[in-house]
C-alpha cells in the first residue's frame, strides 16, 4: 500500500490534473447568455455572470464591458422578466447610485453603476425588483417607508441570496438602517420617535 | 462508461449543493452582520432629515443632518414651477449620501472655504447631466435660490470642480450669510471603503455657524 506524504501545493499542482476554466465554470460556475438584441438565449452552468453572445456556444463578451445600448436592450429583457413595462433608460452617473424610478412609469440603470465590475446577474436582476417595488406603489414616491418597504421586497425576493457580496452587503446595511429597532438596542433606551 | 457519469453527476449534485450552502450562510452572515452593530452607530444616517452634502475641501463630501435651507420655509417647493422637476425614487450604495426623502427633488452641495459656508452647487434628481441645461440655459436654478436667500451669488469664488457628476456650477458661489445653524455631519462613505469599519469609525462632527461663518467644530463620540 502506498504511505500517505504531505505534498506542498507546488508539488501537488505538478502532479494533479488541472481543471480548465471551461471544466471550473461547468461545476460551480457559467453564465446567463444574452444576443446583442437582448434576447435571453440560454445559460451554461449554475454562474450568475452575464455574456453577450448569439448562442451559448460563442464565447461572447462579458456584460461590463458590452455597450450602453446593448446593456438597455438586455435590462429591458430583465426589467419584463420582473413586471416592469415601462422604458428602460441608461444613464450615466456616480458609481454609488444604481437605478431610479420615474412615475411615468419607466427606469433607468446607471450604465457606470459600481456592480457592473462585478458583472452578476442577480445584483442587475435585484435592482429591478428594487425599482418594481416602487413603481408598485408610487403613491408613497419620496418618504423613507417607500425606500425601506422595496429593501425588504427585493431582500424576500429568492434570487436575493445570488447576488454578489458587495451588493448583499450594501443592500442589508441599507435595510438595517431603516429599521426603528434592532436586536442590539436596549430596550429602556429605545424612543419610537427616533430620539435615541 | 455509465458508471462514471453516475459518479460525476452525483459528485456534481454535491458540489452544487454545497455551493447553495455556502451562498446561504453567505446571505445570512451579511444580515447578521448588518444587525449586530450597536445601533448607536446608525443614528445619524436614521435622523438625517436632508440628502445635502458638505465639502470640507474640494474632495470629500459630509452627510448632513439637515439643510442650511430649512430656515427658508418654501425652499423644498423651489422649482415646482419647473414640469421636469419631480421626485424620484434612487437607490444608492450604503453610507454615500442620504437618499432623498419627503418628496426632496434637489440636493444642494455646500462648501466649507476660508471658513464660510457656501452654496455651490443644485441637482436635480429627476435631470441626468446631460440633461439638465435644457431646463435651465442660464443657470435659473442659482436666481431662483438668490431670490428665495435674498443673497446674490459670489463670482469671486471658485465652486467645487472635482466631481463631473455633482460639481456644474460654474458661475460662482452663495454665501450663507443668513445661516445661524447648529450642523452636525458625518463623512460619507466611499463606494469602496469597508462598511462596518465606516459605521465604527466615522464619528459625528458639530459644525456651529454664525451669519454663514464657522464659529466652532468639534468632533463627538457619538455615531
Amino acid at each position: 500500500m502506498k504511505k500517505l506524504t504531505r505534498k506542498s501545493l507546488d508539488e501537488l499542482a505538478k502532479t494533479m490534473p488541472i481543471v480548465s476554466k471551461t471544466q471550473q465554470n461547468g461545476f460551480i460556475g457559467g453564465a446567463m447568455y444574452f444576443d446583442s438584441n437582448g434576447n435571453f438565449v440560454g445559460s451554461y452552468g449554475e454562474g450568475n455572470g452575464i455574456i453577450i453572445a448569439p448562442t451559448i456556444l460563442h464565447s461572447g463578451i462579458s456584460f461590463d464591458v458590452a455597450s450602453p445600448e446593448t446593456v438597455g436592450k438586455v435590462m429591458t429583457t430583465m426589467a419584463r422578466a420582473v413586471g416592469i413595462s415601462g422604458n428602460v433608460n441608461i444613464i450615466f452617473d456616480r458609481g454609488d447610485l444604481y437605478g431610479r424610478a420615474h412615475e411615468d412609469g419607466s427606469v433607468d440603470f446607471n450604465y457606470n453603476a459600481n456592480i457592473m465590475a462585478h458583472n452578476n446577474y442577480y445584483d442587475f436582476l435585484s435592482v429591478l425588483h428594487h425599482e418594481n417595488h416602487h413603481l408598485m406603489s408610487m403613491e408613497d414616491a419620496g418618504t423613507s417607508q417607500s425606500e425601506f418597504q422595496a429593501l425588504i421586497y427585493e431582500i424576500n425576493q429568492p434570487s436575493f441570496q445570488n447576488t454578489s457580496e458587495y451588493y448583499r452587503s450594501n443592500t442589508m446595511y441599507q435595510y438595517n438602517s431603516y429599521i426603528p429597532s434592532g436586536y442590539n438596542y436596549p430596550s429602556g433606551n429605545y424612543d419610537p420617535s427616533g430620539n435615541y | 462508461m455509465t458508471q462514471v457519469v453516475t459518479i460525476k453527476y452525483k459528485n456534481m449534485k454535491k458540489i452544487s449543493f454545497i455551493v447553495v450552502i455556502l451562498l446561504l450562510i453567505g446571505n445570512l452572515n451579511a444580515l447578521v452582520k448588518a444587525q449586530s452593530i450597536d445601533k448607536k452607530y446608525y443614528v445619524f444616517l436614521r435622523n438625517a432629515k436632508t440628502s445635502d452634502l458638505l465639502y470640507l475641501n474640494d474632495s470629500i463630501p459630509y452627510l448632513m443632518n439637515r439643510s442650511p435651507l430649512e430656515v427658508f420655509p418654501k425652499y423644498k417647493n423651489l422649482y415646482d414651477s419647473y414640469k421636469e422637476i419631480i421626485p424620484v425614487e434612487l437607490k444608492f450604495e450604503f453610507g454615500t449620501q442620504i437618499p432623498p426623502f419627503n418628496h426632496t427633488t434637489y440636493q444642494v452641495m455646500w462648501y466649507l472655504k476660508d471658513s464660510v459656508l457656501y452654496l455651490s452647487d443644485i441637482n436635480f434628481y429627476s435631470l441626468s447631466i446631460c440633461t439638465y441645461k435644457s431646463v435651465f440655459p442660464d443657470n435659473e436654478q442659482y436666481e431662483l435660490m438668490e431670490k428665495l436667500t435674498k443673497v446674490k451669488i459670489d463670482k469671486t469664488k471658485r465652486p467645487l470642480s472635482s466631481d463631473p457628476f455633482r460639481h456644474t456650477n460654474t458661475i460662482g458661489m452663495i454665501p450663507s450669510n443668513w445661516s445661524n445653524d447648529t450642523l452636525l455631519i458625518k463623512r460619507a462613505r466611499d463606494s469602496f471603503e469597508d462598511i462596518e469599519k465606516w459605521l465604527l469609525s466615522t464619528p459625528v462632527e458639530v459644525l456651529v455657524f454664525k451669519n454663514g461663518k464657522l464659529i466652532s467644530i468639534k468632533t463627538t463620540d457619538t455615531y
